[in-house]
């Protein structure tokens, strides 16, 4: 049976040049007839059953090709994408050159502005995270620096009411104070003034100076009258000063 | 069982007198016919007994080609391999000889890859291999394939002597 | 990056009997934010246990880390009883509290708030009500709220999982959906033929999926509430991978009934069908892109599976992998930023499951401590990554965030958990 599938051999790639002319030409044109392989020279050519072979050896060949193409396919496509990827790149690098470029020209004053703005709110978010982690020490010398750094920024308020609550968590009670009379004296209309009133109120109280303390907590009372910092300073100021 | 449906059946068609004559008899069917005819009523050695043996060795080497229903695959490939062209060369010559069977190819893939590409592969191994007996002679119409991915494993277990068990294409005959 | 290896493998949940599913958070983050959720007032049982519910939900997102209620130092149920100092003093940042009433016709009221411990301020409050059989949904939705308050991030605990489930003989399988905590499972289909590939319509009611019957694959819809099933595709070759497009009128899937596996897609009332590709090797999983016009696929044109992406009506085919040996099954994420997929990284190396930044293009493999991990899908709010997986020889569910630091394993109690899909936002 091996034999008769070998004897085959010749049949199938005759086959395989009708199948395909154009291959037919180039193989003609190269070898001239027969020389294209040794193997199909001689053996007598048996009858009908054999063009099964015949097909089998072209659908072999149909699928190298096929697998060949699918590689080259590949190829393709990842060349296409590096190729895609360098334009992009040096597109990228061509306008961060511009853009440094005409940032040198012009460097102007309100760029600056919006620089330090920028600055200003990386620094006292810095303190934030630290403090939000816990970390009071490095978070209280954070808002420090911030506060000294950016006096003028919109954020100074937040600063020292937060410094004051590390402070008052850390039982730095003067210092704390300090930092919340900051907030109450200087922005008697912030969003914080109630909150630091209120803390201020409570600093005092625990520093042994009841009348002011008790002065602040009133105050917010007062002032702040449906804010929920109130009724925090109601609750304080009828737990502590109730006789 | 549908093995020894399928053996009792090639051995009908290979070594019994004048049956396989029944469906697109060949030169070598008939030659193999006649040289079983004579051994058995004359019975008489000679040249020709050489003959019937090895054309005996070859219905038998068929049989046992024809017994072995599944053909294996690499990894993430549907090719077939060399090494199973006998098999499936011997399941074509038995489509061929037998016009009236059929033959349900069922593609399978090992659980490594996602589940639709494997159900993808499962039936590119069945049709390489549908494919193969049609160019070797048999009629689209006698085979079908199906692929079942890797939902039915032949083994179950996760390395490579199990993976390559999974990766299988079946023949079987209805 | 925060990210620190817990590797606690705590036991967080006990389910009711018939559950099959349990939750093992393996990583979680470090500086996740410290949250105590008190265990809210009433007078009686319940079935369910809405804080606790609220605590494992938080807990297993891993951007939370829950106090024991037992660590407490009060348990208060009323807002004038909250001391913050006590809670500071525990390091917490927030604190829940909450009461459950029962009203008339077996009605409950169930009211929570979120406190800020820093600024003794309240966050956050509702007032829910609801039967008993809604007490988790309602629980869910608690977590869900919370969430979204302290990440900014709508939650995904009310969302639903479907999967597979099988015995070890493969003789059996259950289409199920659950509560994306594993709770709460409910059959949807039992077969003995393997069921794969379920696909969540947008409005969360209906499943796609491929069933594989001796004669071959076959794609069905099913309505979850009624449990009605619609044969969607029976054509010769495979009948698979179904994917809703975003308005669920039509469904992608794959045809191989000229020759070759093809993405199709097919309008569920028409039963127009329509052809999208067109090549000799295999494409299958389609995807649909949320903008409706384009589909994800997987296809093998160069040898190996890469991911490609389809405009319908043009045709024009871009590929979007180029890093691995394998890249297949790719999900997008509901705003279609980023996709999830199959990836390997070189031949022989192990399946795991990778991201892939559509705007940037850069792929991030997600996991690690897993084997042969398989059809990945994202939570609706984008931010973890449910996957099937091998580990300890047995088929399991997986989660993983899209960050890649937290991780939780859902085995299943007995037999294996195959292709998870994630269900969409049910409001």
């Amino acid at each position: 049976m091996k034999n008769a599938v070998f004897n085959l051999l010749p049949l199938a790639l005759s086959g395989l040049m009708v199948a395909s002319s154009a291959q037919a030409d180039t193989w003609s044109s190269i070898g001239g007839q027969s020389s294209a392989k040794p193997t199909h020279s001689a053996s007598p050519v048996k009858s009908s059953a054999m063009s099964g072979a015949a097909a089998q050896l072209l659908l072999q060949d149909i699928e190298v090709l096929k697998q060949e193409v699918q590689r080259l396919q590949g190829v393709v496509e990842q060349q296409g994408y590096e190729l895609n990827k360098l334009k992009t790149e040096q597109k990228e690098r061509y306008l961060d050159l511009d853009r440094r470029l005409s940032q040198a020209v012009k460097s102007a004053p309100s760029e600056q502005a919006s620089n330090s703005k920028v600055m200003a709110k990386q620094s006292y978010t810095k303190a934030f995270e630290l403090m939000k982690k816990q970390k009071l020490a490095e978070a209280a010398d954070a808002f420090n620096e911030f506060l000294q750094s950016y006096p003028k920024s919109a954020l100074v308020v937040n600063g020292y009411y937060w410094l004051g609550q590390i402070y008052y968590n850390q039982g730095k009670l003067d210092d704390a104070r300090k930092a919340f009379t900051i907030v109450v004296n200087q922005f008697p209309n912030h969003q914080k003034t109630a909150d630091s009133m209120y803390k201020l109120g409570v600093v005092l109280h625990r520093l042994g100076d009841n009348a002011q303390g008790k002065q602040y907590l009133k105050l917010v009372v007062k002032q702040f009258s449906d804010s929920a910092t109130a009724r925090f300073a109601k609750k304080y100021l009828k737990e502590n000063y109730s006789n | 069982m549908e093995l020894n449906k399928l053996f009792a059946a090639s051995l009908l068609s290979l070594a019994m007198v004048g049956c396989a004559s029944s469906g697109g008899t060949t030169d070598e069917a008939a030659t193999t016919d006649a040289a079983v005819e004579e051994s058995q009523t004359q019975g008489v050695p000679g040249s020709r007994d050489l003959d019937v043996v090895t054309e005996e060795q070859a219905a038998m080497a068929a049989n046992s080609l024809l017994e072995q229903t599944t053909v294996y695959f690499g990894y993430d490939r549907s090719e077939i391999r060399p090494e199973f062209k006998d098999v499936l060369n011997a399941h074509a010559e038995y489509l061929v000889a037998n016009p009236q069977a059929r033959a349900v190819l069922e593609g399978h893939c090992d659980e490594r890859g996602t589940v639709e590409y494997n159900l993808a592969l499962g039936e590119r191994r069945a049709n390489t291999v549908k494919r193969y007996l049609i160019v070797q002679g048999a009629n689209p119409s006698q085979i079908e394939s199906v692929s079942f991915g890797e939902e039915r494993p032949a083994m179950i277990g996760s390395d490579e002597s199990v993976w390559s068990k999974n990766r299988r294409t079946e023949i079987k005959y209805q | 990056m925060m990210k620190r290896y817990l590797s606690i493998l705590l036991m967080m949940f006990c389910f009711s009997a018939q559950a099959e599913l349990t939750i093992e958070i393996t990583q979680g983050i470090a500086s996740s934010i410290p949250i105590s959720v008190v265990p809210f007032e009433f007078d009686g049982t319940l079935t369910d246990d809405v804080d606790d519910i609220v605590r494992n939900d938080l807990e297993r997102s891993g951007h939370f880390s829950l106090l024991e209620p037992d660590d407490m130092l009060s348990q208060p149920q009323h807002e004038e009883d909250i001391y913050f100092t006590d809670w500071r003093l525990l390091k917490q940042d927030f604190v829940v509290i909450g009461t459950i009433k029962q009203l008339e016709n077996k009605q409950y009221q169930i009211r929570y708030q979120l406190f800020d411990v820093f600024n003794e301020q309240e966050l956050l409050t509702q007032t829910l009500k609801g039967n008993a059989t809604q007490l988790r949904d309602i629980a869910h939705r608690i977590s869900d709220a919370i969430y979204e308050q302290l990440t900014g991030i709508r939650g995904a605990f009310s969302s639903k999982i479907a999967y597979v489930t099988t015995n070890s003989q493969r003789t059996k399988f259950n289409l199920s959906i659950s509560d994306s905590d594993g709770a709460r499972e409910k059959v949807v289909l039992s077969s003995k033929y393997s069921i794969f590939s379920p696909a969540w319509s947008p409005d969360g009611k209906r499943l796609a999926y491929v069933m594989l019957e001796d004669s071959g694959s076959k794609v069905y819809v099913q309505d979850i509430a009624t449990g009605k099933k619609q044969l969607v595709s029976a054509h010769k070759g495979i009948n698979s991978a179904p994917s809703f497009s975003p308005d669920g009128n039509k469904l992608a899937l794959v045809l191989s009934k000229d020759g070759n596996p093809e993405i199709y897609t097919v309008d569920l009332k028409t039963r127009h069908w329509t052809r999208v590709t067109n090549h000799y090797a295999i494409d299958t999983e389609p995807n649909w892109m949320p903008d409706g016009k384009h589909i994800i696929f997987t296809s093998g044109r160069t040898g190996n599976p890469q991911i490609y992406r389809v405009n319908i009506t043009s045709g024009y085919i871009e590929r979007l992998t180029f890093e691995g040996s394998y890249n297949a099954r790719a999900r997008l994420a509901q705003d279609g930023r980023f996709l999830v997929l199959v990836h390997q990284e070189r031949k022989g190396a192990p399946f795991h499951i990778a991201s892939l930044d559509l705007v940037r293009g850069l792929l991030q493999t997600l996991t690690s401590d897993t084997e042969l991990d398989e059809s990945p899908s994202v939570s609706p709010n984008g931010v973890m990554v449910m996957y099937a997986a091998k580990y300890n020889k047995r088929s399991i569910l997986a989660a993983v965030s899209v960050a890649g630091d937290v991780k939780f394993l859902v085995p299943s109690k007995n037999g294996d958990v195959r292709e998870p899909a994630w269900g969409p936002y049910l409001n």
